[in-house]
């Protein structure tokens, strides 16, 4: 599905696709001991995730070094993290500083979601069935890790960033950035086992431009 | 048996007499230059061995403290904080502090009554100073509820409803001896990846945020940074009550009886 | 090994896994200061009873936090309402039993075999070593410090160690001062007293008379840069001086006063002391005093790492008699060092001992020089298992028709079973041959060793 850019924005609309050509490591399986009833017995854990035809990554968190960095006006958006089957929906998740970051649950057991960024935590609240979700603002840029204690296999990241041109990876590894400004940028690449990736790209005044960044 | 833990609620509850008397606080020294140099005096002599000339929580003395498993001395430039009386994720207030710095941490770090209240001030200023953060952070406390309930059986009952409805017993395990599943597996991580076993709840003289009601509510409250003991506060916000009553049956777990 | 000593030491494991599982978490008993602190062991040891930096300051400091003069507050609102229990938090124990199995290259006239029959044997001794320790302060700058130790197979109990600190004087860390009996090393790089790998007394013939040389049956295996290293010496009431004890400096206990400080910051430790006298009875003051000063370099900063060197001069005053002739001045020049990162934990000590001058009478039988190196590390290979090597080279003086050098390596793994329970396996080797003579201190080849510690 080609992504077409918006009409209407300012500055130019960068499309493309990370993809990954080499082989990709085998899963790796973990029994369940806990609540196997909501988690299932088994989990295939695999972060690196290869789309069959198009060979794109998911969940790649594609930006562009911002010159202009601001902060967030708009505080009404609020990015979510949800807890459902034991696993952390969306796995991976690109915010903008000044965004509130929600975690909440819809399993039937216990979690809990604790959120840091190096060594300090951001967060770390229980999660308990019919309890109330927890929202709090990211005031950093970053990336912070996202885990359960309670149910180790529980991985996922949020990456923040002090200015709006970010995106994450869809399935087939397409990404979209809207409203760049004219001339050079640095495109960085992240993804959670593959590391990052630097990609220079210019950028025209108006239009679109399209790459493809390959990992390794 | 039954005769030796009510001996241990009894020194606990003195221990707490006694500490509440030592928080009364003198003038605060300006967190000026000089107030930190003072400090930093003192950290030398007093803190350096466990945590470090940077306060990375390197020192000389501070692998042993914990070897291969948590704690190891916190490390004031990175780390968060265990012991607040802030939301998740804040760092500590100065009275946090000057309480850690006061009381020590059971098990893994002394009392520092011995330095006077003005030079426990002095010495937090350069602690803070470690970490830019203080500077553009303000964290402010969570309030802790009303006065506190009478515990009776009832109560307690409720508070042990509690335990099992917010599932405590995964970490603690359903006596409350640390047992739970997920410490057992030994899975749990602290900050710096160090295994971390969930407390010994029947052991409130081990408790390092303090084991008085008051001190309970707030770690269920704030959680512990750094570690798995995950904050409570959604559910537990607007419910001081139900707050109460699982601190109440924590307190029953080590007395054996119902006060 | 034989079937008999390798029961023992299962049955002795067995008991020791029993006593622990029967200690409550909440009695989990941690020794007089990590119960006055409420803290554990390990923020004061590396591995009891070796100090780590903060334990040493802690010491230096007379039993109160570094950096503080808290003996007058910490703990004491517990002396409002003296209970047994309370009383218990500040009285120590420490046990060690042994099962002992050596191996010799041969015995001297073993009773009833022909000579040069090879005897091996099992000794199974429990406790081997008592010892009740309590220690405090007694107020803001006034510490003490008594221990107890009750030697099981002599039968005897004796204070080892008894004194009183007064610090901080003029100054913090001007200058401290202890008064009693002590033991002089305890600041230095490489403490006497405190080893992983314990002394094993050696054996002597029995019914020895003052002023002749008293047979060793078997090497004693301590420190050989602590020893008294001489063959032929005596006190001077005539009896002998054992060349494997620790004495001088490194001596467990003398009866003196002792001045330390860190006047010029963190860096240097300074000590001086003055001794009743190394090998002397008490109220024998036909002598003069024995001194003694140290100074030790200390860096102690970051990066899980420190280190320190130490260096020490001993003056003895006819402290020992050479046969039945004259007293001497037996003085000792002493090093060492140690570091440690993260798990590993290292230290040496080498010390030279000289006798001033040879009584004419023994000239040319004499060596009036000996020296002692020791090197040794411990490490943390789980946090639960402690390994510990040793290194001892005895080049021995004194008489030269009965001095034997020897040469020892020792290993040691510990296991806790709690914090304040280990059990122990080690064993210690000759390096030397047994030289075909029949000489005693050659006899050990080597010693199995296998027991439990014990600190509550
Ligand atoms: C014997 C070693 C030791 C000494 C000395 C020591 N600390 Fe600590 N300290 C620790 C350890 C270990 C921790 C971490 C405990 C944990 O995480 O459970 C800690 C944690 C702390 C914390 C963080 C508590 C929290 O909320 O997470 C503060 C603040 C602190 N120490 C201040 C000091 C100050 C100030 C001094 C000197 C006056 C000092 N410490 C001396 C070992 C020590
Ligand atoms: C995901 C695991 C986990 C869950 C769930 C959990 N805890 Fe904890 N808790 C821990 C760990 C780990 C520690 C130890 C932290 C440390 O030693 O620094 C701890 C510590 C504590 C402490 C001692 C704090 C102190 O002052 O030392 C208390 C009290 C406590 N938890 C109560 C509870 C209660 C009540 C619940 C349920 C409402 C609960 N915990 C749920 C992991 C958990």
């Amino acid at each position: 599905m080609p992504l077409t850019s918006l009409a209407g924005e300012t500055g130019a609309t960068l499309v493309g696709r990370v993809v990954f050509r080499g082989t990709v490591p085998p899963p790796e399986v973990v029994t369940v001991t806990r609540d196997p009833k909501t988690c299932g017995e088994t989990r295939t854990i695999q972060p690196l995730v290869v789309h069959p035809s198009t060979r794109g990554i998911q969940n790649a968190v594609v930006s562009i070094e911002g010159e202009n960095t601001s902060p967030n006006t708009d505080t009404t958006k609020t990015t979510a993290i949800t807890n459902t089957q034991c696993a952390f929906s969306p796995h991976v998740e690109a915010i903008r500083v000044g965004t509130p970051l929600e975690v909440r649950s819809h399993d039937p057991v216990l979690h809990n979601t604790h959120i840091m960024t190096g060594k300090r935590t951001f967060l770390n609240v229980a999660l308990v069935p019919g309890g109330h979700p927890v929202a709090k603002v990211i005031k950093m840029p970053g990336l912070y890790h996202v885990q359960c204690d309670a149910h180790v296999f529980m991985q996922g990241s949020v990456v923040a960033f002090d200015h709006p041109y970010y995106a994450v990876t869809e399935a087939q590894g397409d990404f979209r950035i809207v409203g760049v400004p004219a001339g050079r940028h640095q495109v960085t690449v992240w993804h959670e086992t593959l590391g990052a990736l630097h990609h220079e790209v210019t950028v025209p005044a108006q239009g679109d431009v399209s790459i493809t960044i390959e990992f390794p | 048996m039954a005769m030796r833990r009510r001996l241990m609620t009894l020194s606990a509850t003195i221990l707490a007499i006694g500490l509440a008397a030592t928080t009364v606080l003198a003038v605060k020294p300006e967190g000026n230059r000089a107030t930190r140099e003072n400090g930093r005096v003192i950290y030398e002599r007093s803190c350096l061995f466990c945590h470090g000339a940077e306060g990375k929580g390197d020192g000389p003395a501070g692998w042993f403290i914990g070897r291969y498993e948590a704690p190891h001395p916190r490390d004031f430039t990175s780390e968060g904080f265990k012991l607040r009386s802030t939301e998740s994720g804040s760092l500590p207030t100065d009275q946090d502090l000057f309480r850690t710095v006061t009381r020590g941490i059971p098990g893994y770090m002394p009392s520092f009554a011995g330095l006077t209240e003005t030079e426990r001030w002095q010495v937090i200023a350069y602690v803070k100073s470690f970490n830019p953060a203080f500077q553009t952070e303000t964290p402010a406390p969570l309030l802790l509820g009303g006065p506190a309930p009478l515990a009776s059986p009832t109560s307690i009952e409720t508070g042990r409803a509690l335990y099992v409805r917010f599932e405590c017993q995964a970490c603690h395990g359903i006596d409350g001896r640390g047992d739970g599943p997920v410490s057992e597996a030994g899975d749990l991580k602290d900050a710096s990846g160090l295994r971390i076993f969930a407390t010994d709840l029947t052991r409130p003289l081990s408790f390092k945020n303090g084991s008085s009601p008051q001190d309970l509510v707030r770690t269920l409250m704030t959680g512990l940074d750094g570690t798995p003991m995950p904050s409570y506060a959604a559910q537990l916000t607007g419910k001081e009550d139900e707050a109460w009553y699982l601190a109440q049956y924590l307190l029953s777990l080590s007395s054996g009886s119902f006060p | 090994m034989s079937q008999r000593s390798i029961t023992l030491g299962i049955l002795m494991a067995v008991a020791a896994t029993i006593a622990s599982a029967f200690v409550h978490p909440e009695a989990q008993a941690i020794p007089p200061f990590a119960r006055k602190y409420n803290v554990n062991c390990t923020a004061c040891h590396t591995a009891p009873p070796i100090l780590n930096p903060f334990g040493q300051r802690f010491l230096e400091n007379g039993y109160q936090l570094p950096g503080t003069e808290d003996g007058g507050i910490i703990g004491k609102k517990k002396l409002g309402d003296v209970t047994l229990d309370d009383v218990t938090n500040f009285v120590g124990f420490r046990m060690v039993g042994n099962v002992t199995r050596s191996w010799s290259f041969k015995q001297q006239n073993p009773p009833g075999a022909a000579a040069g029959v090879v005897q091996n044997k099992t000794e199974f001794t429990f406790p081997d070593a008592f010892t009740m320790f309590t220690a405090g302060t007694l107020t803001k700058n006034v510490g003490f410090m008594v221990e107890l130790g009750h030697d099981v197979e002599g039968g005897t109990t004796a204070v080892e160690r008894g004194f009183v600190t007064f610090n901080n004087i003029g100054y913090h860390d001007l200058a401290h001062v202890r008064v009693g009996r002590y033991d002089p090393s305890a600041f230095y790089s490489y403490v006497t007293i405190r080893q992983q790998l314990n002394d094993v007394v050696e054996s002597t013939t029995s019914g020895c008379t003052p002023f002749t040389p008293c047979g060793l049956n078997r090497a004693g295996l301590a420190p050989s840069a602590f020893a008294a290293k001489f063959y032929g010496l005596y006190q001077r009431d005539g009896t002998a001086i054992s060349p494997f004890a620790s004495s001088l400096f490194n001596s467990g206990g003398e009866t003196g006063v002792d001045i330390h400080g860190r006047p010029f910051g963190d860096w240097f430790l300074y000590q001086v002391g003055v001794l009743n006298g190394a090998n002397e009875g008490f109220g024998d003051s036909n002598k003069g005093k024995d001194i003694y000063a140290m100074l030790r370099f200390d860096y102690a900063k970051s990066n899980n790492f420190s280190a320190n060197i130490s260096g020490f001069v001993y003056r003895g005053y006819s402290n020992a008699k050479v046969q039945s002739q004259d007293d001497v001045n037996w003085n000792r020049y002493g090093l060492s060092a140690r570091a440690t990162y993260k798990m590993v934990d290292i230290y040496a000590a080498f010390a030279v001992d000289k006798i001033d001058k040879t009584p004419t009478a023994v000239a040319g039988l004499f060596d009036s020089t000996a020296t002692g190196l020791t090197i040794g590390a411990d490490t943390y290979v789980t946090n639960k298992t402690l390994i510990s090597l040793r290194y001892d080279n005895l080049d021995a003086g004194g008489m030269l028709d009965q001095r034997k050098s020897a040469t020892f390596v020792g290993l040691q793994v510990k296991q806790f079973l709690r914090t304040n329970i280990a059990i122990f396996a080690r064993n210690d080797f000759n390096v030397r041959k047994s030289e075909g003579s029949d000489t005693a201190a050659r006899n050990l080849r080597n010693a199995f060793f296998s027991g439990v510690d014990i600190v509550f």
